[in-house]
């Protein structure tokens, strides 16, 4: 990894990215490799789910816009089975607003990113939760989301 | 064998094997160095035969010209097929020539080549926007906006789809996000005015448009943003002022604005001022097309009643009843030029046309309790009063006449059902 890590993971960081649209899962793939994670892609939700047991992601960016199995529904899908517990989620979406804290409930979200965004920001966060260990972050990101 | 024979044929032997080393030499040696240079030489003058047909290409694009633009930038790519905005121009040149799912081919060739090249998730968007896909549409462009923050028209088209999807709170949001980075754009002033035109805020949509006008003060589109926000705030002076100033562009280069006529002549005679009004009803009544402006002839018709020009009056009603017999405005200014002309029995029956003819026009009915009364005819005049009491319940003149002939009566309780 290129960033500063006062406790590096024994383990490449992996990240699988999951979007419909080709074009921008190629770019966040890119530049989530240029940062130094390892990184899978799928291009739904089902995909990515039958991916997650093979490839052990430690992070999940999502788009929430997806046929078949949205983001949110493709999170708790995620977050049902317990060897998936130390999978955080990253979901990318312009509608949070519409998204029911119900939703949400259960799905594990550790952030929400809405468009437009910039690629160095999704980095950045993947970054942080490479940095400060998922599960150590998780309180905070839960308090950072609520408010 | 004797020994000039001998020196001779050791002299050719020689020189054969000399000019055999050189050549041997050259295709080992030096001929690699050679072959390499005559590639990239030949490299070198295909990018810049290709850059010359980009360049050739984009002008045919812009002047229109699109099959000629497609076969120039296709030469472009015959000559380096690896230059990502070949292929967004092909793809533009394809979306305007309505080839659109080979667009997108395009466009997803060029971001094979150069994954970030943000013009082609711009133009992906608008393929989209085009198909109607406009979650898909503002994936692309928010993308776009994600990759090149520097650059407004990515965010505008974001915010824009948002307001397509009836989202237009996020998108105010979003373009107020950006505006730091953007407040000297026109382009943001101007999808803000039109945010604030949805909203009904009216005032401030002005001072966005007035804001985005300054930026940019030879965008013709901002000034009419500006007109038409004006004129539905009933500030008629201002919008006045805006119009005048589009239509002298508009003629400066030749475009017919009849769109423009029409609303600078309704400010004209919102300002009381129909004198003006008439000669750009003139103007539009006149040439092939306003033949057939049912709009144009109606407000030639009304400055004419203002104005009591019985000639113009004459042609308005006659013109409107032809192009439009089953409107009911020209029957209503031929009853109105009987009545003038003494025909109060004849305007009271084309006024029953014009009553057949609006569900939303109190004015016939009126009109013809106004004939009915002159003619001394209470009982029809109250029935013609009730008829436009039925069309507008809250017609003050028609109650009036209601309420004059029924003393007694409240207004409420005269029944709205003239058969009744």
């Amino acid at each position: 990894m290129t960033h500063d890590s006062p406790n590096p993971a024994p383990t490449p960081f992996r990240v699988l990215v999951c979007d419909d649209e080709v074009s921008i899962r190629a770019v966040v793939e890119r530049r989530l490799r240029a940062a130094g994670f390892e990184v899978a892609a799928a291009r739904d939700g089902e995909a990515a789910l039958e991916l997650v047991a093979s490839f052990g992601p430690h992070v999940v960016v999502t788009d929430h816009r997806m046929p078949k199995l949205s983001g949110v529904a493709f999170a708790r899908r995620l977050a049902e089975s317990p060897e998936n517990d130390g999978v955080a989620v990253i979901l990318l979406t312009a509608q949070a607003h519409t998204i029911s804290d119900d939703e949400f409930e259960g799905a594990r979200i550790r952030r929400v990113i809405e468009k437009p965004f910039s690629p160095v920001r999704l980095v950045k966060a993947v970054e942080e939760l490479a940095t400060r260990g998922i599960d150590r972050g998780a309180a905070a990101d839960e308090a950072e989301r609520a408010a | 064998m004797n020994i000039r024979r001998a020196t001779n044929l050791a002299f050719h032997l020689s020189l054969a094997a000399a000019v055999g080393a050189v050549s041997l030499g050259c295709a080992a040696g030096n001929g690699k160095y050679t072959t390499e240079f005559q590639e990239q030489a030949t490299e070198r003058m295909s990018r810049v035969k290709a850059g010359t047909s980009w360049d050739m290409a984009r002008q045919q694009f812009l002047s229109g010209d699109l099959e000629k633009a497609l076969k120039t930038v296709d030469k472009s790519l015959a000559h380096a097929s690896d230059v990502p905005k070949s292929h967004v121009l092909r793809g533009r040149i394809l979306v305007e020539l309505g080839r659109l799912e080979t667009a997108i081919d395009a466009f997803d060739v060029a971001l094979q080549i150069d994954p970030e090249f943000t013009q082609a998730f711009y133009y992906k968007g608008i393929v989209f926007e085009r198909w109607a896909q406009h979650e898909r549409a503002f994936e692309s462009y928010a993308f776009a906006a994600g990759l090149d923050p520097t650059d407004p028209q990515f965010v505008i088209a974001a915010a824009e789809m948002l307001i397509q999807m009836g989202e237009a709170e996020r998108a105010e949001a979003m373009l107020l996000a950006s505006s730091s980075n953007f407040e000297h754009n026109a382009g943001v002033q101007q999808t803000l005015g039109h945010l604030a035109v949805m909203r009904g805020d009216l005032e401030q949509a002005i001072v966005c448009f007035q804001q985005a006008c300054l930026l940019a003060p030879d965008e013709t589109a901002l000034i009419e943003d500006l007109a038409r926000a004006q004129i539905a705030k009933r500030d008629f002076s201002e919008a006045e002022y805006s119009l005048s100033r589009l239509l002298r562009r508009a003629a400066e280069k030749g475009d017919e604005r009849r769109d423009l006529k029409h609303l600078h002549a309704r400010c004209l005679m919102e300002l009381d001022r129909p004198v003006e009004a008439r000669r750009l009803y003139d103007e539009l009544t006149t040439d092939d097309r306003g033949n057939a402006d049912f709009a144009a002839w109606l407000g030639l018709g009304k400055t004419a009643l203002i104005l009591d020009d019985h000639y113009r009056l004459n042609r308005s009603a006659s013109q409107l009843v032809a192009i439009a017999p089953h409107r009911h405005e020209g029957h209503l200014l031929r009853a109105i030029i009987q009545r003038d002309s003494g025909h109060l029995r004849a305007a009271a029956r084309t006024l029953d046309d014009a009553i057949q003819l609006t569900d939303d026009d109190p004015e016939p009915a009126i009109l013809q309790a106004v004939i009915y009364r002159q003619l001394d005819e209470p009982q029809q005049a109250l029935r013609a009063a009730r008829l436009a009491l039925k069309v507008d319940p809250n017609n003050a003149m028609a109650a009036r006449f209601v309420r004059e002939a029924n003393p007694n009566v409240r207004i409420a309780d005269v029944p709205i059902d003239p058969d009744n």
